[in-house]
């Protein structure tokens, strides 16, 4: 049996030619999406903050002028409203690993949840934050 | 049914891989995180604000901190696991693919060390520095206030610190207030018992009537300040004050914003008064009878 090189197509770049973009799918790359962000961003943002608190009050005060600039608080909001995402939506793949919710319906009514939970509790950080 | 590709089920081998261990390393990881996520939220809605004391008076506590770290190991843990899955379903380029695999790892082992590094030397294992301080500007300090230490014997180097408590006790024999503080250093010219100089910055208060330290007369009987009324006419008045700073003092109350006090000669105007004083009742006396 001789193998032929075929080219399909491979994620990411399903979504659009192939697939038309629906809620659960572009809910499923925005999971991934707000991980890299976390990742990338967040997760060194929040060591900062520890780092900076346990060296000393003049390294806290250098975060603290990056958490007053515009950008150290795009920066922020961005990280705040990622981590609610990925928080609520990870819930929400928890519940799909235990083989429950896994119908249509309740695929949408969960994705709703969570947007909505997402849109709350960043309000609800960036309140206390500010 | 067998999930095993027809060269895999031939060979008689299972997956060359730990798929199953990821998967469950991934949803364990998340399980912990979702917990000590809600924990910091309700952490920081009831610390006393996000300042440097709160935050600082917050890490240092050891089952604060404990969980912050375990916060810590899981969040990048989660994280290297999840660029993982990102990088081998989107990066098609395999030598790219190994580099990026080997980076995410390295790159979180190395956030993990360093953090944990740091953060041990930052609040474990901070230089300790003493304070005595005569017992009534123990009302000045609090937590987290800005602490600047010079050595003598090392001119021109500073440390930045921070004060982390305060005894609840005077010394008996030296009649100071014991206040602790620490800052971060690995100089090696730093040694145990080593005197230091100290500057605490307390906070600033706004508004405060102050009077030049000369212009208050301390007698026994309370404090007083001679108030020039005009036309060389002046009034001794009692005045109750607070702190003292630098070449001045707070005064609380007794006098107001804008009156004007005499800061040189004041004890000859007071005993002078006094003295008036005494004689007017005297001639009141007389009148009386």
């Amino acid at each position: 049996m001789t193998m032929k090189e075929t080219r399909r197509p491979i994620s990411p770049f399903m979504i659009g030619p192939y697939y038309k973009p629906q809620m659960t799918s572009l809910m499923s790359i925005s999971h991934r999406g707000t991980g890299v962000f976390l990742s990338v961003v967040g997760a060194p943002l929040m060591l900062w903050w520890i780092i900076a608190t346990a060296t000393g009050p003049d390294a806290f005060s250098r975060f603290e002028a990056f958490a007053g600039h515009w950008a150290g608080m795009l920066l922020l909001a961005l990280t705040v409203a990622c981590l609610a995402y990925h928080l609520l939506n990870g819930i929400r793949h928890l519940v799909w690993d235990t083989g429950r919710a896994l119908d249509l319906r309740s695929a949408y009514t969960g994705g709703w949840l969570v947007l909505i939970g997402t849109v709350l509790l960043t309000a609800v950080v960036l309140g206390v934050l500010s | 049914m067998s999930m095993l590709n027809p060269l895999a089920r031939a060979r008689g081998h299972g997956s060359a891989k730990d798929g199953v261990h990821h998967w469950y390393a991934q949803r364990a990881s998340a399980l912990l995180l979702i917990a000590l996520l809600a924990w910091l939220l309700f952490s920081a809605l009831s610390m006393d604000g996000l300042g440097y004391a709160a935050s600082r008076a917050f890490i240092a506590n050891p089952v604060n901190a404990a969980l912050l770290s375990v916060l810590l190991v899981a969040a990048l843990y989660h994280a290297m696991l999840g660029l993982q899955v990102v990088i081998e379903d989107y990066v098609h380029n395999r030598p790219l693919e190994i580099v990026l695999y080997f980076l995410t790892r390295a790159g979180a082992w190395e956030l993990v060390s360093w953090a944990s590094r740091m953060f041990a030397a930052g609040v474990l294992m901070a230089t300790p520095v003493i304070i005595s301080l005569f017992e009534g500007q123990g009302a000045w300090i609090d937590r987290g206030q800005r602490v600047v230490f010079r050595v003598p014997t090392m001119p021109g180097t500073e440390f930045v610190g921070t004060v982390d408590r305060t005894d609840r006790e005077i010394n008996f024999s030296t009649r100071t207030l014991p206040v602790y503080a620490g800052f971060f250093t690995s100089d090696p010219r730093l040694r145990y018992g080593m005197l230091v100089e100290t500057e605490i910055h307390v906070s600033a208060r706004e508004n405060v009537l102050r009077i030049p330290r000369e212009a208050l007369i301390r007698t026994g009987a309370g404090d007083r300040v001679v108030v020039a009324q005009g036309d060389g006419r002046f009034q001794p008045v009692t005045v109750v004050v607070g702190i003292e700073s630098g070449d001045y003092i707070e005064v609380l109350s007794g006098i107001e914003e804008g009156q004007e006090v005499v800061v040189s000669g004041q004890f000859l105007i007071d005993s002078e008064s006094s003295l008036t004083a005494s004689f007017r009742r005297m001639e009141q006396g007389d009148g009386d009878h």
